[in-house]
């Protein structure tokens, strides 16, 4: 009998589906390793440049932390202790203002130049030299040369000495870092991926400062990606580039003359893969080792076979609402821009008992259980767990209380908020749903306390948001932090300091708190430093500038046969320190 | 000579059009006001100190016609601005990214237009009988299937259930090291042909097994449209006097369908698939992004929702520009292969 077409497909369809059911069933416990001696990531969005001067974005950080090295870097889980990496031996003087590092010897970097204490001087002279305004550079001119400064003093370039003097190489392979006053988290500084040992004679070949002013001219603050090392690498780290093929993929091979025992990965793969089910099927696969899981994606991945998952991870970071001090005029947020219940004045956060009415109505069992799905702690200051001078035994926690909003909306603005009422708009960024519900939880429980109150939440392009929290036209914005060391004095100042990022952007001016910020961050006594902190937080609780939401945690998705990962915050990949990584059962 | 006459006069047509087309664009990039389009030059915030003076360097708040002046200068210099998402220059990024496109194009195109007109034809032929029935409502069904739901599922059946059979992207791991290292050639990008080229089966047959998925999707759903349209235009065909005379002639049902009929029918359908064509190499945007695919309609999904004006403008602009030659094309064939489409001569 002659079989027709369609009878074949069917029989053909039938043997697939039974092999199909079948077949997951046969599987033994421990399916082999796919592509053992390679790590491969499935991440978010890829590095922005390879250039360590220049480089701020984690993807970038990512690729720099396996090529390049600093002198010291933290040890293990811990961010304040460190182990030498690039340096043997080093020393801070008694009174904080010079740091002193020994080179390590017979350390060769990826073209076979070996490492000089003048490639140390070199690495941070030309970063200074380069100053690229949307760089980290200014971490190191903070404490180097005083803060707020850069490579200008008004118009002009700063002469080239000031620079070149911060750093020198001394005898017998030592380098001197000279600060403009005392900075205890310098050694944290230098441990970023922006304090990457470059090889000078390399950065001279390609073009890079050649440590005359007249090259000093040409280099200072170049135009994005118009440095000459934008997209080579020369460092002394455990892998090499290998090619970085753009919004696709980073390719790194190993170091075998690295001056460890080589790394266990022959090579590592950065892949760039926007789309979370394809990311999911990656890592399920195995065609991954890790990827990144949003937060809101966690439950998906429960009980997945084969993911060895790291849970409730202390990432150091902080969100926080900031009250808007002085609303600009132009704001559309402001209502009739008067306290006539049709809208607020434009400094209606300049009453303290309107900011603590607001702080009062949050709810953050709700905010943390709901918007977070439990991946959360309320923070007590903004020097949240993480941080050197960290205290965990602070109490100065707002709660929701709805009698004690109350009571402060009656006494604000003499009376008049509660008698007129108020309209007013909380904007978020678009499509950032936990940013939605602090925003829906505020309204909705100060709406509850009189009906004349009149809060609303509405969505703003994330461009639009930003540039509109800028110009100081949202009246109080919802925002997160990131470290960029881990000190104290990175966040206390963003959230405290006149000048502080987010302070700045609310207009906030408390001449005690920036007093208190600079004092600490210039004293070179541990428990002063502390006492100062606790202050501050103090500060924070009874001024009430701000609602500090929550400090996030994290977990983390690997394959199963990834071992050795340990979670240092300081790491910018979020799959950890590769170089103490393999792949085995 | 007529033919050429023609031609010349749809070439100089083709300035205004694309005049008009850079207006359209410009006008769409005016919808943002100064300040957001200030921020596109924002790398870091601490730069919106100074939105002004951005505003300012950028030319954002003179005269429209400056700005657009200084735009158009831009464009015809080769220059259409840095594309923030993926580190290059908007120019650099469409050729980076077309290859990827255009294989997938070269795959999908044939099958397309092949399976429409067949299913067409084979509709047609047997109107109101099951096989018309049946193609119908799969392409109702074919059309109607939202891409990314189509695409996920595929995705989900093929790499994940059966464990890797037909993965995402554009080449597995181990291939992609052999693509990249310096033994190997990229004459075009267009991974399968570059596979032959350097005589390296196992990169063609890796680029094969990954362009199935994306090439199915695809061909789902415009299958279905072809088919359609094909249907529609047979059955036009086949009330014609012709075929009546063909079928009196005693000629085979067969000869009748495929020869007589077919051929006329196909035109309406040929003009469709230049189009199709068009619109595939302008990026597939859902497919792409499903499957990880790194064409130009992946990059366009990154640019959209990061709003990276500079390449959602530059993209536009290709696009714009590739449908007007695309639509050139088609009319130029029509003319030449169709004794009907007059050329503008008098009726002689």
């Amino acid at each position: 009998m002659k079989l027709k077409p369609w009878r074949i497909l069917g029989i053909i369809a039938v043997v697939i589906v039974i092999t199909a059911l079948i077949l997951p069933g046969c599987q033994t416990d421990k399916p082999p390793i796919k592509n053992p001696d390679t790590f491969i990531a499935a991440s978010i969005g890829g590095p922005e440049t390879l250039d360590p001067a220049a480089a701020y974005d984690s993807a970038s950080g990512e690729v720099l932390q396996l090529v390049y090295e600093p002198l010291v870097y933290y040890k293990g889980e811990k961010t304040d202790e460190y182990e030498g990496i690039l340096a043997d031996e080093w020393e801070v003087s008694r009174d904080g203002m010079t740091y002193r590092f020994h080179i390590r010897e017979g350390v060769t970097f990826h073209n076979g130049n070996e490492l000089t204490p003048e490639d140390v001087e070199y690495t941070f002279e030309r970063a200074l030299v380069q100053d690229y305004v949307g760089a980290p550079t200014w971490m190191l001119y903070e404490p180097l040369l005083g803060i707020g400064t850069n490579s200008h003093v008004g118009d002009d370039l700063r002469p080239l000495s000031d620079l070149t003097s911060t750093v020198e190489v001394v005898e017998d392979g030592w380098v001197e870092f000279y600060l403009a006053s005392p900075y205890e988290p310098f050694i944290q500084i230098i441990a970023g991926f922006w304090g990457g040992i470059m090889d000078k004679e390399w950065c001279i070949e390609n073009g890079d400062w050649d440590g005359t002013q007249q090259s000093y001219e040409a280099l200072n603050n170049p135009a994005a990606n118009a440095w000459p090392l934008d997209l080579l690498t020369n460092g002394t780290g455990p892998f090499k580039l290998d090619y970085w093929d753009k919004a696709v993929e980073v390719s790194l091979v190993r170091n075998d003359n690295y001056w460890r025992e080589p790394a266990s990965f022959e090579r590592v793969l950065i892949k760039d893969v926007p789309e979370w089910t394809t990311r999911k099927l990656m890592l399920q696969n195995g065609d991954c080792d890790w990827a990144y899981v949003p937060t809101l994606n966690y439950l998906e991945m429960e009980g997945a076979e084969g993911i060895k998952v790291y849970e409730d991870l202390p990432l150091v970071q902080c969100e926080g609402f900031f009250f808007n001090f002085d609303i600009s005029p132009d704001s559309q947020f402001v209502g009739s821009g008067q306290l006539d219940g049709n809208g607020i004045p434009l400094d209606f956060f300049a009453d303290i008992d309107v900011r603590k009415g607001f702080t009062y109505c949050f709810d953050w069992e709700a905010y943390i259980d709901d918007a977070m799905m439990g991946y959360g702690i309320q923070p007590a200051s903004p020097v949240v767990k993480g941080l050197a001078y960290y205290n965990p035994d602070l109490d100065t926690y707002y709660e929701n209380d709805m009698a004690k909003a109350e009571q402060h909306f009656k006494a604000a603005f003499g009376g008049e908020v509660w008698d007129k009422g108020f309209t007013l708009t909380l904007a978020y960024n678009s499509g950032n749903d936990t940013r939605k519900v602090a925003c829906e939880i505020l309204a909705d429980n100060i709406n509850s306390l009189n009906p004349k109150f009149n809060v609303t939440a509405a969505p703003q392009e994330w461009t639009s948001y930003g540039a509109q929290m800028y110009a100081r036209i949202l009246p109080c914005f919802q925002i997160g932090w990131i470290p960029d060391f881990f000190d104290a004095h990175n966040f206390i100042y963003t959230w405290m300091h006149e000048g502080g990022y987010w302070a700045y952007y609310q207009s906030y001016n408390n001449q005690e708190a920036t007093d208190k910020v600079e004092q600490a961050i210039a004293s070179i006594d541990p428990d002063e430093r502390q006492a100062l902190y606790d202050e501050l937080a103090q500060i924070h609780y009874d001024d009430c500038p701000g609602i500090l939401l929550v400090q996030p945690t994290g977990n983390r998705f690997f394959k199963d046969w990834v071992k050795g990962y340990f979670f240092n915050p300081a790491d910018s990949a979020n799959y950890g320190q590769l170089y103490k990584m393999s792949k085995e059962y | 000579m007529e033919f050429r006459s023609y031609l010349i006069r749809r070439l100089l047509l083709l300035i205004p059009v694309l005049f008009g087309v850079t207006i359209l664009i410009f006008g769409l990039l005016q919808l943002f006001p100064a300040y957001q389009r200030a921020m596109l030059y924002v790398t870091d915030p601490r730069q919106l100190n100074n939105i002004d003076e951005i505003i300012q360097m950028y030319g954002l708040n003179e005269p429209l016609w400056k700005q657009y002046f200084t735009w158009l200068g831009q464009v015809f210099s080769g220059n259409l601005g840095w594309s923030k998402v993926v580190g290059m220059s908007v120019t650099d990024a469409i050729f980076n990214f077309l290859p990827a496109t255009l294989e997938l194009a070269i795959f999908a195109t044939p099958i397309i237009i092949i399976g429409g007109i067949w299913l067409g034809t084979k509709s047609a032929a047997h109107k109101d009988g099951p096989v018309d029935h049946i193609s119908r409502a799969g392409a109702i069904v074919g059309w109607s299937l939202p891409t990314f739901w189509f695409g996920l599922v595929l995705l989900m059946i093929f790499y994940g259930y059966f464990t890797g059979l037909f993965p995402p992207e554009r080449l597995s791991t181990d291939i992609s090291v052999i693509v990249h290292s310096g033994e190997f050639t990229r004459y075009t990008k267009l991974n399968f042909l570059d596979g032959i080229l350097n005589w390296e089966w196992s990169v063609v047959f890796d680029a094969l097994r990954h362009i199935v998925l994306p090439v199915i999707t695809l061909s789902v759903v415009n299958i279905a449209f072809i088919m359609r349209l094909m249907r529609s235009s047979m059955l036009e065909s086949l009330g014609r006097g012709y075929i009546l005379t063909a079928r009196a002639k005693g000629l085979p049902e067969k000869t009748v369908i495929n020869k007589h009929a077919r051929r006329n029918a196909m035109i309406p359908v040929l003009t469709v698939s230049g189009y199709l064509f068009a619109a595939i190499v302008n990026g597939v945007v859902i497919t792409e992004s499903i499957f990880n695919y790194k064409g130009l309609g992946w990059w366009a999904w990154r640019t959209a929702i990061n709003l990276d004006v500079s390449s959602i403008l530059g993209f536009a602009l290709f696009s714009g520009v590739l449908f007007v030659l695309t639509n050139l094309v088609v009319d130029l064939l029509y003319a030449k292969f169709d004794p009907r489409v007059r050329l503008g001569g008098s009726i002689k």
